[in-house]
């Protein structure tokens, strides 16, 4: 498993210091993630599953410890464009429009060759015909989904995701995570992805990372064998209840 | 009986409402934009319809297709628009296109019967409510503008006000069409000054709140000492700019630099510092530069709060530019102010005061057109 594994934590540490004194939010946590793999993390509140994802993708440095992308450090890997962050809340820049907002990332790195399939990655999202509309014109779920866009359109290797459908309504939620499905089964990315849901966890995942209260590690890894595609009838399945029910028991005792 | 035609394209739904509003309408229905157009030939009270005609196609809209086409043949034709998905651009553009409201689906009951019950009364009289609607604004202001020159006018006449006390408004408003021509010529030096100081304070203060951003150093040393200044009566600093540039051009401009610097400088501060964590974070996973950050994420950030510094600076800047003119000048409207209070000449007082509000005035909505020119991304 260690042979084909993009993304490698080992003993990693983090602690911030307060003014009350010092607060570990990380202890001596380990994980791995495989190359094309869909991987959720799942765990209390404020347990920092959105501090491990920007810990991976070096928004932050962990106090001790070892993370590597394909052997490399996160600092390399994010300048050389590996990550694609869709943060909880979808950060568009209100003053541009859905295409130039998708457009941002290749106009950061100036790269025409990039800019230049902005239209097919907001095709890819479903949004053909909002181009030219502004952020504070669509609902939500069209945020999200340009949002995605925009990490998308680079095609970095990992996709990081931090809760990014939590803000949606269900209905809207379950039509994001079948189209998330559908363009990762087309891209086959790296996705680590952070939710609160258990379902949410089970219906999009390979695998499902449990994470216990601070000071956190890993203290669970739930495969998820439901064949895909995945539809949304999946979760009816006895396998899909019963794989809910596990993490729900196991979060349970987590609390 | 009131006729209502529903558009739409799932036959259970339309089904339901069908049956729902036949005990009280005549109901004709339409599941497509074909049939619908067929019905716009009849005599219609009401529309209902739904936005999206063809389920499999994301992209359909031909409801609003319909809306258009309504408008069109019917413009007092009320048309209620159905939609699964709330706040979206469909949506705020089928209002501008003059839908009459929105109902969410799954529909409730009591929301169709409300909606459909205040259309078709409304719509009996549109153009009546939209010219209220629309003259409401400004009436009432008018108003009280003709009846407070009324009131003054009468009590300068019934008190027998003498003229170099409070002049009448008509005598005023003769001044200023005797001595338009000077008095423009004056009111333009002014606004050279005032523009000039306007523009140079509010580049120095967006400057120095840059550097603000960019340098704590900047901001522990420097900016205690900017924000005690305004504790300074800037009035009395006005002799001084006399003593130092003389009477010409440059003591006026710079007293209105040094009264624009100021809210340029906080409000700058303030929106540069307006973008989110989320923002940056963004930013750095991109691993954009510094002046990328400022460029494509702190300046716009930044230009609804600059555009109010511009709007407070701009009525700021001319006062700035009178008070220096007063302190020493040879022309501007301070300068008038000035003689014509030497010669107890009331009239030309009033009449200045009246053309430097007015160029404030102006100024002021220049600006507030060129922030609704460019900023339109706010609510």
């Amino acid at each position: 498993m260690k042979m084909n594994s993009v993304i490698n934590i080992s003993r990693i540490n983090l602690t911030y210091s307060t003014e009350n004194g010092s607060l570990q939010v990380l202890k001596n946590l380990n994980l791995s993630v495989k190359e094309g793999e869909f991987l959720s993390i799942i765990g209390p509140s404020g347990c920092g599953k959105s501090t491990l994802l920007k810990l991976i993708g070096d928004l932050l440095q962990p106090t001790d410890g070892e993370i590597l992308i394909k052997g490399k450090t996160p600092s390399i890997s994010r300048k050389e464009r590996k990550f694609g962050f869709v943060f909880q809340d979808p950060v568009l820049f209100e003053w541009r429009t859905v295409l130039k907002n998708v457009q941002l990332p290749a106009e950061i790195f100036g790269d025409n060759h990039i800019k230049a399939k902005s239209q097919q990655f907001v095709d890819l999202v479903g949004l053909s015909g909002f181009e030219n509309a502004l952020p504070k014109q669509l609902s939500g779920g069209m945020q999200s989904r340009v949002a995605i866009a925009r990490a998308l359109i680079y095609e970095p290797e990992i996709l990081l995701m931090d809760e990014c459908f939590g803000d949606l309504d269900e209905i809207t939620r379950d039509r994001m995570n079948l189209e998330l499905l559908r363009i990762w089964e087309n891209t086959h990315q790296t996705i680590v992805f952070v939710t609160h849901s258990i379902p949410e966890a089970v219906f999009l995942s390979d695998r499902v990372a449990v994470m216990s209260p601070r000071p956190s590690k890993i203290s669970e890894m739930i495969e998820v064998d439901i064949e895909r595609p995945r539809k949304i009838s999946s979760k009816n399945l006895p396998r899909f209840i019963e794989i809910t029910k596990m993490l729900r028991d196991k979060l349970e005792i987590e609390f | 009986m009131k006729k209502i035609l529903i558009v739409e394209d799932n036959v259970n739904q339309l089904d339901t409402l069908r049956k729902i509003l036949s005990s009280n309408f005549e109901v004709v229905t339409a599941t497509n934009l074909e049939e619908a157009n067929k019905s716009l030939e009849t005599n219609l009270d009401l529309i209902l319809t739904d936005i999206r005609l063809d389920d499999s196609d994301r992209d359909n809209n031909d409801g609003i297709v319909l809306l258009a086409e309504a408008q069109k043949k019917h413009p007092s034709l009320p048309v209620i628009m159905m939609t699964a998905y709330g706040g979206t651009m469909i949506e705020s553009e089928a209002r501008k296109m003059g839908a009459y409201d929105f109902l969410q689906k799954p529909i409730n009951l009591d929301e169709l019967d409300d909606v459909i019950s205040r259309a078709l009364t409304i719509s009996k009289i549109p153009l009546y409510l939209r010219c209220k609607k629309k003259i409401g604004g400004w009436i009432p202001a008018l108003a009280f503008f003709v009846l407070f020159m009324t009131l003054w006018e009468l009590s300068v006449k019934i008190f027998d006000i003498p003229n170099y006390l409070i002049p009448a408004p008509h005598i005023i408003l003769s001044e200023i069409i005797t001595s338009f021509s000077s008095l423009l010529q004056d009111i333009g030096v002014t606004m050279l000054e005032a523009v000039l100081g306007f523009l140079i304070g509010n580049a120095l203060g967006i400057c120095f709140a840059v550097a603000l951003v960019h340098s704590s150093f900047i901001k522990k040393s420097v900016y205690p000492y900017i924000v005690g200044s305004q504790a300074i009566p800037i009035i009395a600093i006005a002799p001084l700019l006399t003593i130092w540039f003389g009477n010409g051009l440059l003591g006026k401009v710079t007293m209105a630099v040094l009264i624009c610097f100021f809210p340029a400088t906080v409000n700058a501060t303030i929106g540069f510092k307006s973008v989110s964590n989320d923002a940056l974070d963004l930013m750095k996973s991109l691993s954009g530069s510094k002046y990328q950050v400022f460029v494509k994420l702190r300046l716009p950030s930044s230009l609804p709060f600059l555009f109010s510094a511009f709007k407070i600076s701009s009525t700021l800047s001319i006062i700035g530019a009178i008070v220096a003119e007063l302190a020493g000048s040879e022309t501007g409207i301070g300068f008038r102010i000035l003689i014509s209070s030497y010669q107890i000449n009331t009239n030309m007082l009033f009449a200045s005061l009246v053309v430097s509000a007015l160029a404030g005035i102006i100024f002021y909505q220049l600006i507030a057109l060129l922030e609704r020119r460019i900023i339109k991304w706010t609510a």
